[in-house]
Formats: C-alpha cells, sequence, structure tokens
C-alpha cells in the first residue's frame, strides 16, 4: 500500500544538487564550439577614431569635434560573414572610419536573407549589404531598391576588368561591387597522407588517384551533403565540365531546362564517383548527414580518416580558423584544380563571390562603396587572406601560398562562370540542392524529381 | 438609501461600465497582438506578398499549388502520401503520444519510489535547456562520425555500420521527434505528477482494500480523477506538435530533400528565405486551421468544468 511522505530534506538537497547538474549542463551547451548552426553576430560599431589634434592646437579640444563629411549620418552596413570573413570586415570598416571620420554600424549573419529581407520590410534597410548571390542583386533591383555603382562615384573601369564588373551586373548595369572572390574547383588534400604533389589532369587521372587511395584500405572522398550546397557545387562543377560553360549559363538562368539529357548524363558521371561505396568516406549514411565543418574534420581534424575534398578557396581560412588551428596552408593542406571530363570542352572554373551593394545613395554610402572599389583596400583584405578582383592589387600581400596559388589560378583561368546556384532567384537554388540530396539518396527517382524541380522551376523564371 | 430604485440603477450601470473598463486593455492588446495579426496574415495568404508586402491579388492560388503542386509539402507518389502535412500528422501522434505515455509511465511510477524527486528533475532538466541547445545537442547524438556521435559509437562497439540517422529521408522525422520527446517529456511528468498526488490516498486504499491490484486500482481511480489534466496537458503538447519549429530548423533545416519539414518551417522558409510572404502566410493559415478544432475542443472542456462548478 501506498502512503504519502512529508518531503524529506534529503529530496531538497537533490534538488539543489540536479539544479546545479542543470545550469552546468545550459553553460555548457551554449559554450560548445562546434556549432554547425548559423549565428547572429552582435552588432559591433566601428565608431569612427577621434581624429588626432595637431600638437600645436589649443588646448581642450573637443572630441566631438570630427570633421564628419556627412554629417551625423551613420553608415549602416550588413553582411552575410560571422567569425573570420566579419573580422576582416571589422577591420576594413574601421581603416575606412579612420580615413573618413564616419560612424559605421556593422552587422553580419549567415542566414543573410531571411534578415535583410525582414529588415527591408519594416524599413529599417541596410545602406549597404554584403551579399553572396548575384540572383539576391537581381531581385533587389527588380524592386527598385538597389543604386547602380556608377551613381555612386565607383571607379570600376580603373580597378577592374570588365568581366568582373560583368558578374555584378543586373541587365549591363552594374550593382554589386566583388569584394571577395573564390575559386570553387579546389580538391584539399592533406600533402603527408597524399604525397607527391599530385595533379590530375584528366578525370581518368583523377578517379585513377582514388583508386590508388582507396587501395590502401580507406575511402578517400568526403561527401558532405547535409550542407545542399556543397553538393550543388559538386554538381556545377561536374555540369561545367560535361555541358560545357554555354549550356550552364543556360541552365541556371532559365534557358535550359533540368530535364535537358545533358542534365542527367552530368549527374550519372557524378554518381559514380561521389556515390561510389569505393571512394565515399564513411559509406552513404555518413556522407547524407555529414556537414561542411564536420566533413573538413575528416580531412583536416586531429584523426583524419580520408584525403579529398572538394570545395572553395575559402576552406583554407575555415580550417585554419575553426576545424583545426594547428594545420599550416601549404604544409598540412594543399589543393590542386578539377580536372576537365570531355577533353572538348576543356579546363574549366568555378567562381565564387561576394557583392557590396548599395541600397542608398547618400554620401556616406558613396564614400564607402569608393573605398571598398581602392587598391589599398583591396591590399589590406588581401593581407587578411580575402582576394579581391581588384586588377590593381599587390599579390605580395598574401598571407600563405594558398591563398597566392587560389588568386593566381583565378586570374590565369582560361574559361570560367559564376556558381550556378547562386545565379538563381529567389532560393530555387536551395531547391536545386535539396533536389540533388534526393537524387542522391535514391538515383532511381532522378527523372521524376528533375521534372518536378522544373515546373516548380519553370514557375519562377517565368514570373 | 441603498434600497432606492434609482441608486441601484446607477450602481447597475457603473457594474457595466466598470467592467468594460476593466476588459477594455486585455481586449485593446488582443485585438493589437492577436486578431489584427491573424487577419493580416489571412490577407497575406491571399497575395503574393513579396517583402511581407501586398502586392497582387491572387485568391486562393497559393492554397491550391500548396496542396496540389508543391512536391514537399503535400504530395501523393508511387510510394505513398508524404510531405510536410504527413510530418505533422506524425508529429502530432508520435510527439504528444510519447510525451503523454513516458509523462503519465514515470509520474505514476516514480510515485512509487524514494528517490522521486531525482528521477523528475532529471526528466524535467531538458525543459530548462534552450531549444537550440537542445537541437545541438542531439545533432551531436546523431553525428555520423562514431568519434563524436553517441549513438554511432554504440553501434561501432556493436559492430554495426554508422546510421546516418538525419542524412537518410525515411528516419529523419522520427529521429527529431525522440529528440523532441526528450525536451517536452518533463512537462507531463510535472503536471501529471502533481495531479496523481492530488487523488486522495483513501481512495486507492479502499480500492486496494477491495482486492484491487495496483494496475486496477490506477486506471479505474487514478486516471479518471487526472483526467481534466491529463486533457491539458495533451492539448498543450499537440499545439506544440502542430507548432514546432525550432529543433528542425536547428538540426535539418527540413533536409534531406525537404523530407524533414514541418508546416512552421515551410512558413519560415518561404516567407523570409524565398521572399514569398503570401505562399508562406497560406502555410499559415492552414497550421491555424488544424490548430481550430483543438483549442475548441479545449474550450468546451473549459465550459463543461466551469458548469460542474
Amino acid at each position: 500500500m501506498q502512503t504519502r511522505r512529508a518531503p524529506e530534506p534529503r529530496s531538497k538537497r537533490w534538488r539543489y544538487l540536479t539544479l546545479g547538474a542543470a545550469a552546468i549542463l545550459v553553460a555548457a551547451c551554449s559554450s560548445s564550439a562546434a556549432t554547425p548552426s548559423p549565428s547572429v553576430a552582435p552588432s559591433v560599431a566601428a565608431s569612427a577614431a577621434a581624429p588626432s589634434t595637431a600638437p600645436s592646437a589649443a588646448a581642450s579640444p573637443s572630441p566631438e569635434a570630427s570633421p564628419s563629411p556627412a554629417g551625423a549620418t551613420v553608415l549602416t552596413v550588413f553582411s552575410d560573414w560571422t567569425g573570420g570573413d566579419q573580422q576582416n570586415l571589422e577591420q576594413i570598416v574601421a581603416a575606412f572610419a579612420k580615413e573618413s571620420g564616419i560612424q559605421v554600424e556593422l552587422s553580419g549573419t549567415t542566414d543573410f536573407l531571411p534578415v535583410l529581407q525582414t529588415r527591408i520590410a519594416a524599413g529599417n534597410t541596410p545602406m549597404v549589404a554584403i551579399v553572396p548571390r548575384p540572383g539576391v542583386i537581381a531581385d533587389f533591383v527588380k524592386e527598385g531598391l538597389a543604386k547602380p555603382l556608377d551613381s555612386l562615384g565607383v571607379d570600376l573601369a580603373g580597378n577592374y576588368n570588365q568581366s568582373v564588373t560583368d558578374l555584378g551586373s543586373v541587365d549591363g548595369k552594374p550593382y554589386g561591387l566583388i569584394v571577395k572572390a573564390n575559386d570553387k574547383s579546389l580538391v584539399y588534400y592533406d600533402p603527408k597522407r597524399v604525397p607527391g604533389n599530385p595533379k590530375p589532369a584528366t578525370w581518368a587521372d583523377f578517379t585513377a588517384l582514388l583508386d590508388k587511395q582507396a587501395a590502401t584500405g580507406i575511402k578517400p572522398l568526403v561527401i558532405s551533403e547535409k550542407d545542399g550546397w556543397t553538393f550543388g557545387d559538386w554538381f556545377e562543377n561536374v555540369y561545367l565540365r560535361t555541358g560545357g560553360p554555354d549550356k550552364y549559363q543556360q541552365l541556371f538562368t532559365g534557358k535550359l531546362p533540368f530535364t535537358d539529357p545533358s542534365v542527367s548524363a552530368a549527374l550519372q558521371t557524378m554518381l559514380a564517383v561521389v556515390r561510389n561505396e569505393k571512394y565515399v568516406a564513411g559509406g552513404l549514411q555518413v556522407a547524407q548527414s555529414t556537414g561542411y565543418n564536420d566533413g573538413l574534420a575528416m580531412l583536416f581534424g586531429t584523426k583524419p580518416t580520408a584525403d579529398f575534398y572538394l570545395e572553395g578557396g575559402f576552406t583554407t581560412y575555415v580550417v585554419t580558423s575553426s576545424v583545426n588551428t594547428a594545420i599550416k596552408p601549404g604544409q598540412d593542406m594543399a589543393f590542386f584544380p578539377l580536372p576537365p571530363i570531355d577533353s572538348a570542352i576543356g579546363d574549366q572554373t568555378e567562381l565564387g563571390a561576394d557583392f557590396a551593394m548599395a541600397f542608398s545613395d547618400n554620401d556616406a554610402t558613396k564614400a564607402f562603396m569608393q573605398f571598398l572599389a581602392k587598391p589599398e583596400t583591396a591590399n589590406l583584405w588581401g593581407s587578411m587572406g580575402t582576394i579581391s578582383p581588384n586588377k590593381n592589387l599587390d599579390p605580395s600581400k598574401f598571407p600563405n601560398t594558398l591563398i597566392s596559388q587560389e588568386a593566381a589560378l583565378i586570374a590565369g583561368a582560361s574559361s570560367s562562370r559564376f556558381d550556378g546556384t547562386d545565379q538563381m532567384p529567389g532560393d530555387l537554388g536551395g531547391a536545386w540542392e535539396q533536389t540533388l540530396q534526393g537524387i542522391y539518396a535514391d538515383p532511381t527517382q532522378m527523372d521524376s524529381l528533375l521534372k518536378s524541380y522544373q515546373d516548380h522551376a519553370s514557375t519562377v523564371f517565368g514570373s | 438609501m441603498a434600497g432606492t430604485p434609482r441608486s441601484r440603477g446607477t450602481s447597475r450601470r457603473w457594474r457595466r461600465w466598470s467592467g468594460t473598463l476593466f476588459v477594455l486593455p486585455a481586449v485593446a492588446l488582443l485585438a493589437v497582438f492577436l486578431v489584427y495579426p491573424i487577419f493580416s496574415t489571412i490577407r497575406l495568404s491571399l497575395d503574393t506578398g513579396i517583402f511581407l508586402q501586398l502586392r497582387k491579388f491572387v485568391g486562393l492560388d497559393n492554397f491550391v499549388n500548396l496542396f496540389t503542386k508543391d512536391r514537399l509539402f503535400f504530395n501523393i507518389g508511387p510510394t505513398g502520401i508524404s510531405g510536410v502535412l504527413v510530418n505533422n500528422v506524425l508529429w502530432l501522434v508520435l510527439y504528444t503520444g510519447g510525451c503523454v505515455g513516458l509523462g503519465l509511465l514515470i509520474a505514476a511510477l516514480a510515485d512509487r519510489v524514494r528517490y522521486e524527486t531525482a528521477v523528475k528533475t532529471i526528466v524535467f532538466v531538458p525543459q530548462a535547456i534552450a531549444a537550440t541547445a537542445a537541437g545541438l545537442i542531439w545533432l551531436l547524438i546523431y553525428a555520423p562520425n562514431p568519434d563524436i556521435g553517441l549513438l554511432n559509437a554504440g553501434l561501432k562497439a556493436l559492430g554495426s555500420g554508422p546510421i546516418g540517422f538525419l542524412g537518410n529521408a525515411s528516419i529523419v522525422t522520427y529521429a527529431l521527434i525522440v529528440a523532441a520527446i526528450w525536451t517536452g517529456t518533463g512537462l507531463a511528468v510535472v503536471i501529471l505528477s502533481a495531479a496523481i498526488k492530488s487523488v486522495p490516498a483513501e481512495l486507492v486504499e479502499a480500492a486496494t482494500i477491495d482486492g484491487a491490484s495496483a494496475f486496477q486500482a490506477f486506471r479505474s481511480i487514478v486516471l479518471p480523477m487526472i483526467s481534466g489534466p491529463l486533457t491539458v496537458v495533451t492539448v498543450t503538447l499537440a499545439i506544440a506538435a502542430i507548432k514546432t519549429f525550432d529543433l528542425v530548423f536547428v538540426m535539418t533545416r527540413g533536409g534531406p530533400n525537404g523530407s524533414s519539414g514541418v508546416i512552421g518551417y515551410t512558413y519560415y522558409n518561404e516567407t523570409f528565405e524565398q521572399g514569398r510572404g503570401g505562399y508562406g502566410a497560406a502555410a499559415a493559415v492552414v497550421m491555424l486551421i488544424v490548430v481550430i478544432p483543438i483549442i475548441l475542443l479545449n474550450i468546451r472542456r473549459f465550459r463543461a468544468s466551469e458548469t460542474a462548478r
């Protein structure tokens, strides 16, 4: 029989103990370093440094009496960055504030689109935004929100090749200024695990290299398609090399349907490698549930288990800053460009970039956009490992050999195309990456998935 | 004086006015923060709603597209029906059922042991953890790398290959629901445990003397007497299941291939990622329609217990 007991002191002690444990748990979770989820960086006000007063100046100069050319305007800058990239931008902004005396309010989040759209809808539009997708810039231009760069007095011709300006142009008018460019066709490896400076010249050489590493008893290729964009980049790289740059451009701008036979042919070529049980590190289940950072940890973590990873040049920075700080670029980490697949189409490079765009044409915005296009700014950025496509850039500023090599590859590319999904309007690119995940899970569904994606894409492109 | 008709009239009138006066602030707040947003969302769902603004009236197009053209929302395929709506039904049944079932079991069993507080505290701790943190914890538990993931480390010790819990379309929703049950059971335990304690011990004692087994006494005496709190817990958790979002956002972002999406995530993704405010609002209206019957049920129960008093 059951009786009710009076609360004992023992149970009270328990309560405190467990409460304490809970508090520790919560604290431990919030300080967890390996956060795969996006985080919002707090707004950092890079307030303008007070202009240094000349020693001969009269006593007690007011620090508030700074000669601000734009009056009391505070420049608002929003970026799609967090972490290291955002810290670099803080330095750029600080240099701008020092030079111009304009106060800057900087914020950033990798979830840039939701935040940016909400801010615009709420009438709190930032004056300058840094975004990674030309497709998004085109959407803003369509809404009449973006200001063209030529109306802001930016010296484009003096600092950029026309092909670079074109990447940020909508209907022939320049809107996006590239502040950071990346080669997205790089296969990363650890020279200690894969010796002999491999540089496969053909697709057969590449698969032979995979076979050679697989023969040592490991599964060499890391696929991390839980983050759909990494898988999207795989497809773009393969399609660029099998369909060619012209079809590539047509496909991602709505002029060629995804049901075209060239798409399924490219997918077959790609799946033969990325879905090959012999190659895929950990097997298909692991590939499907591993994200970008965890995937890199399989190569460059403290206990590496695999050898190759295809991604953009920003990987150098991500690995050395957040995956494993002990990694030395060039020594523990190297890359080769993904080789051509079809010799008739030849060498191809996929590019990615972040663009600065203006929502305002006030003086502070003009001054900042002009500042971003300067060679000195490009050099400052270069010294932090960010590659600017400014043609007056001094390449000796780059901090390590991998960045120099990447910059040389971008500059010397015989044929390059911009990241396809990033060119698409809205989140059509995200939907494509989801479709690719579906095809990876079950290739027999390829045709129906391609058809249903195309139905969706044609409604978006059609409108 | 108090008995004159005149003063009775004033006081009655005053009472009527004062009532209105006291209710007014609450009504104003509800109107601004609840009624207006509901109608504005309904209006938005009939528009393209680009940038959350009314741009172009499209009638019921958004709803028609949700149910007939959106493969990820609702799809009748060769392998059966799938999509966000199906996932939400799974959440409704498994999450609510799991939390209430486990909660009832733990509350009833803990009531019979000496270390009850310890058990209840352990089960309740996840309630004190932010959903984002809970999502991160479970991301690590499910991680495919046996050096990181607890479950795959166990599978490896048993000699089995890793399972990609969050990368496999056929198990991802179940994996998310398990994580959610871990966070939600505490609430059920605390409320049901308090309810069980309010059942007079004499009743159970009397039943036991009459020869009822512990289970019979629980089923025929305790359970009917806690039916009120039980319904409250069930309804609360059912509504939470329908509007679930945080774990999905943190752990899978609706992936892979949209297979773990829920209505709340569709709303967020369409409105803020894709910029289609009208389409997102349509998903939100669908959610509202699904929740209404549950709320009505709750109100009816509430009324019934009011009149019973």
